[in-house]
């Protein structure tokens, strides 16, 4: 006989019962270098804030895409703690999308509340993307962090809504602050003064139904989603691309006719790979603190002998190919090394 | 802010995201004392079998449904060592049935063979079964060892044997005692009423298009259409042990097929290691690791690893750090 006894667990009643929303955040950091060195202060911010500012019931799934061993010992220990509900880890880097589909597959939530890993979370955010959830009908995603240049792919089924049912009014302006557009360009490292001078020229649209309003876009950065639409929009092959692809699902959602709307209020925060010192203190205001290191900006110093002949052209496009093969190498990957067309290989400077 | 930009935007292409199956099993080993005493062993030797007599490429998916410290720990160094390809961690023993619904969600092969944590695999068991998957139509679950399973579970199978012209119905007794036997007394049961058992009841048995299978099928071990599986979540069952058949009878009463090989390829081995397998386990965890490639070690050897770190850090400083 192999089986001596009875199985404790048989014949008794599970009292877990799934929060309406999985929180599902997605963290992928290869290693502490480079571009990826000051990223680990970034997901414990992003954490820490999802923690403190999080008053909602939720369940948190964390997918670790085949991070280092220092970004692995802290999700296993916020497990252990109980903060990581469901901790879901591949061992190679499956993409953006593929880990998408993961998480929407595994996630126990009538409502899935996805965002990447430099998201920072602000006091209530949840609770306002439900509040919008709710009160507007047929959303497919709502977002937090409201942002101009988002206007410009999917919102074709928030205009039509806004033009066809008597019900909805769409309102044009300029209701995001520059403040904000500042913040945003900073967070994804565009040049300040070109991205200023674009968006001074967008306008930004506001769709209002019965008496409540939301921004007419939606950001696949961070969103909130039905589990049932995420998993209906994600369908076909994989594409294998660790990144992209995801404005594509946007504009399946929207073709589909769901609307796709952000909070009024900015709820949520593009971090970037660094934790500035400005967010810093602002988290700070919220009781949040974490250990940062900052850039030393080399404007000031004078530029250093190797780095002036790294800049020269055949130098610079050798490092920048062997740059991008190390990457590859150091993450461990076991796919072709391939490059996409119609990208650029140059490390924006 | 952001200094730089994430070097994942512009490069790279995977081969082959996931594979076409996906072994899935399940674990729950809270402690190891009492009726857990042996189970991690039990485990050990499950997941050696699987390496070891798994002919057909596959992805491991462990789903761990609050485990102890012990478990938890080894199931991460898998992980590490890439025997584990993707790795579950639920802090709550969400019960069975929820942690068939994240499993059948999640899982990214096209086939789910699945299994609880403690079956032994023999060789040949995966392509036995996904060749009567890919034979017999409308196929739900496939399981890898020939039993008597209850009727009303399988009465689909029963009737489309009994209409479908291609197909050869028979009745009669097709396992053979000790096969029989092996499983039943896994369970726990005596002898006496595990030959009553097989004395007073018979095996359907169907040939189709040169394959053959036994009707009936059975949810601790399975192998399926992630599509198939996948129609019928949530689940909705609550207990944690006890509701399973609420999966068996759901593909049932769809109409799907359940099926039996008529070969033993697994075993349930329960809560303890029998003799013949204890050192068998052994062996299997060690030829079992599936060996890495030598550059692959080379890359990892902390020396190597450091410098190419090192070189990667000082090109990013140099057009990033000012």
């Amino acid at each position: 006989m192999t089986r001596i006894g009875m199985n404790p667990a048989r014949n008794r009643v599970s009292d877990y019962r799934p929060a309406r929303v999985t929180i599902a955040v997605l963290i992928y950091l290869p290693h502490l270098t480079g571009y990826f060195e000051n990223r680990l202060d970034v997901v414990r911010l992003s954490l820490e804030s999802l923690f403190f500012n999080t008053y909602e019931p939720y369940d948190l799934l964390v997918f670790d895409n085949a991070s280092c061993e220092e970004v692995k010992l802290l999700l296993h220990r916020l497990h252990a703690e109980g903060k990581i509900r469901y901790l879901l880890s591949s061992s190679e880097n499956i993409g953006k999308l593929g880990a998408l589909r993961l998480i929407a597959g595994a996630a126990p939530g009538e409502l899935i509340a996805y965002s990447d890993d430099d998201t920072f979370f602000y006091p209530g955010w949840l609770e306002a993307h439900i509040d919008i959830y709710d009160h507007f009908p047929g959303v497919g995603m709502v977002s937090g962090s409201p942002e101009r240049t988002l206007f410009d792919h999917g919102i074709q089924s928030n205009i039509d809504r806004g033009l066809l049912d008597p019900d909805f009014k769409l309102h044009y302006g300029q209701r995001i602050p520059m403040e904000w557009e500042q913040e945003w360009a900073s967070a994804l490292g565009k040049d300040m003064e070109t991205y200023l001078k674009m968006v001074a020229s967008l306008d930004d649209i506001q769709l209002e139904y019965r008496g409540k309003s939301a921004f007419a876009t939606a950001c696949h950065n961070q969103f909130l989603i039905p589990k049932s639409v995420l998993l209906e929009h994600l369908r076909g092959e994989w594409s294998g691309y660790l990144m992209g692809g995801l404005n594509e699902v946007d504009e399946a959602i929207n073709a589909s006719g769901y609307l796709r709307l952000t909070t009024l209020d900015r709820t949520t925060k593009l971090i970037g790979n660094v934790v500035s010192p400005d967010l810093a203190s602002e988290a700070r205001q919220y009781g949040i603190r974490i250990g940062t290191r900052y850039w030393k900006r080399a404007e000031d110093s004078k530029l250093g002998l190797l780095q002036r002949i790294a800049r020269q052209g055949i130098i610079r496009w050798l490092l920048q190919g062997l740059y991008n093969r190390l990457f590859w190498v150091l993450s461990g990957q076991s796919g072709e090394w391939v490059q996409p067309e119609g990208t650029e290989t140059d490390l924006k400077d | 802010m952001r200094a730089g930009q994430n070097p994942a935007k512009f490069t790279e292409e995977q081969s082959s995201p996931a594979e076409r199956v996906t072994v899935a099993l399940l674990t729950h080993i809270p402690y190891l004392q009492g009726y857990y005493t042996q189970s991690l062993d039990v485990l050990k030797a499950s997941i050696a079998s699987i390496e070891k007599h798994t002919e057909l490429p596959y992805d491991l998916f462990v789903f761990d449904n609050a485990s102890g410290i012990e478990v938890r720990e080894y199931l991460q160094s898998l992980f590490a060592s890439n025997r584990i390809q993707y790795l579950f961690f639920s802090s709550k023993n969400l019960g069975k049935g929820r942690a068939w619904d994240v499993i059948f969600g999640a899982v990214p092969g096209e086939i789910i063979a699945y299994a609880d944590s403690d079956v032994y695999f023999g060789p040949g068991w995966l392509k036995s079964a996904i060749r009567m998957l890919e034979t017999f139509p409308n196929v739900g679950m496939v399981t890898c060892r020939p039993m008597r399973t209850y009727p009303e579970g399988h009465s689909a199978t029963r009737t489309w044997a009994e209409r479908e012209p291609d197909a050869v119905l028979e009745e009669g007794a097709f396992i053979d005692w000790e096969i029989f036997r092996e499983h039943d007394i896994n369970l726990g049961l005596d002898e006496g009423e595990v030959r009553a058992r097989y004395e007073s009841s018979s095996d359907l048995l169907i040939t189709y298009r040169g394959e053959r299978a036994l009707i009936g099928a059975a949810h601790w071990q399975f192998v399926a259409y992630r599509s198939v599986l996948q129609a019928f979540l949530p689940l909705g069952i609550q207990r944690p042990l006890g509701d399973d058949r609420k999966l068996d009878d759901a593909i049932n009463q769809a109409g799907y097929l359940r099926l039996m090989t008529l070969e033993p390829f697994v075993r349930h081995l329960g809560n303890t290691l029998p003799s013949d397998l204890a050192n068998g386990s052994r062996m299997g965890n060690k030829i079992g690791i599936r060996s890495q490639a030598l550059s692959r070690r080379i890359l990892d050897s902390p020396l190597i690893k450091r410098l190419l770190l090192g070189i990667y850090n000082r090109i990013f400083r140099w057009y990033f750090y000012r």
